[in-house]
């Protein structure tokens, strides 16, 4: 398991300030709720915990590597091996079918029989997410809701330690939400850490264990 | 990391997105097919630009004079089967003579003799039941004058066989009869020393020049009617001759004429000329040499063999061009009246047109080059910027830069390979269209229409030249690959948080 440790996060872009200020401890089991309105900096400061972007100033912690200080290769690594990330706009590689899409972690280095299991662990997953049948589909072919799901599936496929989920139940039916909102919860259960960042779905900050409302550290 | 995954992804993806990705292989094949052909082709202009120039404007041609010089007063005896052409000759003295003139580097010795061939028919065609004569004549005919068609053969043959009374076989079989009953012009030259002018002898329609000090080879004229006049064998089996073929040259003469007696002079075919500068078959100077002393002291020419050696020709090499006229004065003043030819004026205009025409393929395959690796350059560059957002979720996955540089440069491989591949397939789809063009487009050059039609029939050959096709698929992935490479780097400095954003 890890920990994630943000000191005195701070992000701005040229002169305009995104946040500053924002500290955090996560350990297992903590789920994260990012509040605050559109184009408040939620998805920034989930990218920062994501490892997709650095923090202009302050301190982040896996553990004890001070990931704003490492290199590529490292990052990499923890990517990896650490973080399931889920868009806000899930982004696919249209050629690719769902399944495919899903393994896109795995290819480079899972062995044909590693990748044959991922794949079958893949399909439980979309199983448990809805969208059974769905894997040879493209991803042009679905609907925004079953995107999203898919995008979490590719998230999930990891067994990640840290689930980072942007904006998982917007723009979703109640259905589709109410598949998300369950697989966080099964998460927490799961002792892992999940961060999201929301900003209307009050189910969802219920699940919620920690609650940072970006607004506060402008 | 597993290579084969990452291929399998790459292939996938190039065969699903298929629009896009013939696209991206149709612009590189257009662009192959370009430099395949340009590139061969400024290539073998520029070495036809310096051979003219530094070969053929440093050569004198020079004949003897009868009322200044030597002459054979005695006539051949009657009966020998070889003749030398001209009664006039140099000697060993005249060279010397012409060797002290200033800027000449040397002088190359020459003899034409006229060898009479008499083989008599039954030898020439010993399974001559079985060849239909009547057909041999239509396809000698068709080699000399290709426009004639079977049937204007055919109804002039059938006049001739009403005003004679002869049937059609027997006009044929006393025409053929006649043909080989002849002789060819021989010229015996010191090949040791053709090193660097040997293109003024040789416009090698296939095969080679002899070599230096090759005796017992020679190089032919008239690729069709020579099959027809000379070897038995040749004539019977294939109706032609052809390189690598030993023919046996049958000298006899009149005393033998018909009968078994004749002399058997074996030689190895190894090239076909054009009747360009020489209408003769070529041997080395020794090789006839010999066969002069070997039949006139059979046939009792003493005094000749008393003479030799002696030389019908001399090539005079002179220094650089810029001299060669005041050489030639000199000759002319040394040898009034002799045949002193330098073709320094048809030369230089042969080499002003084609140096233009090099200047300007070339300014061409420049461009060509610039735009084959710029074209391909910029569709991998145009394929990464459009695969921005999925190279990003690679690496927002956890891909290391390193296998995203693998990944891309597998997809540029296989565009490369397959582009070039299927260049390579077209180029000799259109080869025959490609030729048609390029002869239409040279062809129209009358004032050096010899030198033109020798490069029309090289690139007939030539172009698309082999090495091409075999290395378009590797200069296809290469370009495709580099591309790739460099575009990847460019890519992989964004940072990971502007690469993931939507243009």
């Amino acid at each position: 398991m890890v920990d994630i440790t943000g000191k005195d996060l701070c992000k701005s872009y040229d002169k305009y300030l995104v946040f500053k200020g924002v500290s955090i401890e996560l350990s297992d089991g903590d789920i994260l709720a990012v509040i605050g309105p559109s184009g408040s900096g939620k998805t920034t400061l989930l990218k920062i915990f994501g490892l997709i972007m650095k923090p202009t100033s302050g301190e982040l912690y896996f553990d004890d590597i001070e990931v704003t200080r490492i290199d590529e290769t490292r990052l990499s690594d923890l990517r990896r091996s650490y973080i399931g990330y889920s868009f806000q706009e899930p982004i696919f590689i249209p050629s690719l079918n769902v399944i495919e899409n899903i393994l896109i972690p795995y290819y480079p280095y899972a062995s044909r029989s590693e990748l044959s299991r991922v794949k079958e662990n893949a399909l439980k997953i979309l199983d448990r997410l809805g969208l059974s049948g769905l894997d040879r589909r493209r991803p042009s072919d679905l609907s925004t809701g079953q995107r999203k799901r898919v995008d979490l599936a590719r998230a999930l496929i990891k067994d990640p330690k840290v689930l980072i989920v942007d904006e998982p139940t917007a723009n979703l039916d109640e259905e589709s939400a109410d598949i998300i909102r369950d697989v966080i919860r099964e998460y927490r259960e799961m002792n892992r850490i999940v961060i999201f960042a929301a900003h209307r779905d009050e189910k969802l900050f219920k699940i919620a264990s920690k609650k940072l409302d970006i607004t506060k550290y402008k | 990391m597993k290579f084969y995954n990452i291929f399998l992804l790459s292939l996938k993806k190039i065969v699903r997105e298929r629009v896009w990705s013939s696209a991206h292989i149709i612009l590189i094949i257009i662009i192959l097919i370009a430099f395949s052909t340009i590139y061969p082709l400024t290539k073998f202009i520029g070495v036809m630009a310096s051979r003219y120039i530094n070969q053929t404007t440093t050569l004198i041609e020079v004949r003897p004079e009868a009322q200044i010089h030597n002459t054979l007063r005695v006539e051949f005896p009657p009966g020998v089967p070889v003749t030398i052409n001209y009664n006039e000759y140099f000697n060993e003295t005249d060279v010397e003579r012409i060797m002290n003139i200033t800027h000449v580097t040397d002088v190359i010795r020459g003899v034409e003799l006229h060898v009479r061939v008499f083989p008599g028919y039954s030898k020439c065609i010993p399974n001559k039941d079985e060849v239909n004569l009547t057909e041999l004549y239509i396809k000698i005919v068709k080699a000399e004058y290709p426009d004639t068609t079977r049937e204007e053969i055919i109804s002039r043959l059938r006049e001739v066989a009403s005003m004679t009374g002869l049937s059609i076989d027997e006009i044929v079989e006393n025409k053929l009869k006649g043909w080989l009953a002849s002789g060819f012009n021989l010229l015996g030259i010191e090949t040791d020393k053709l090193e660097g002018v040997s293109s003024y002898f040789n416009d090698i329609i296939d095969g080679r020049f002899i070599n230096p000090g090759s005796n017992e080879t020679a190089i032919s004229v008239d690729k069709v009617r020579f099959g027809y006049v000379i070897g038995k064998k040749v004539i019977a089996c294939n109706s032609s001759v052809d390189l690598g073929d030993t023919l046996e040259l049958l000298f006899t003469n009149d005393k033998v004429l018909g009968g078994e007696l004749y002399r058997c002079y074996k030689v190895e075919l190894v090239g076909f000329k054009s009747p360009h500068v020489f209408d003769d078959m070529v041997v080395d100077y020794e090789f006839a040499l010999n066969i002069i002393k070997t039949e006139l002291g059979e046939g009792g020419g003493r005094d000749i063999l008393d003479k030799l050696p002696l030389y019908t020709v001399l090539f005079v090499k002179v220094d650089s061009p810029e001299h060669v006229k005041a050489v030639a004065e000199e000759i002319m003043e040394m040898y009034p009246g002799a045949g002193v030819y330098f073709s320094g004026q048809a030369a230089s205009e042969a080499y002003r047109l084609l140096n233009s025409i090099e200047t300007s393929l070339i300014l061409t395959f420049y461009l060509t080059t610039g735009v084959t690796i710029s074209v391909i350059f910029l569709a991998r560059v145009f394929e990464v910027v459009k695969r921005r957002r999925e190279y990003g979720l690679f690496r927002s996955v956890g891909w290391y830069k390193n296998t995203i540089i693998i990944f891309n440069l597998v997809s540029g491989l296989l565009i490369g390979l397959l582009a070039g591949g299927f260049a390579s397939i077209t180029l000799l789809a259109l080869k025959p269209y490609l030729i048609d063009l390029l002869k239409v487009n040279i062809a129209s050059h009358g004032l050096i229409e010899y030198e033109v039609s020798t490069v029309v029939n090289y690139m007939t050959r030539n172009i698309p030249p082999t090495y091409m096709l075999i290395l378009n698929p590797f200069i296809g992935a290469l370009i495709s690959v580099v591309a790739s490479f460099i575009s990847i780097l460019v890519y992989l400095s964004i940072p990971l948080e502007n690469a993931l954003k939507e243009v």
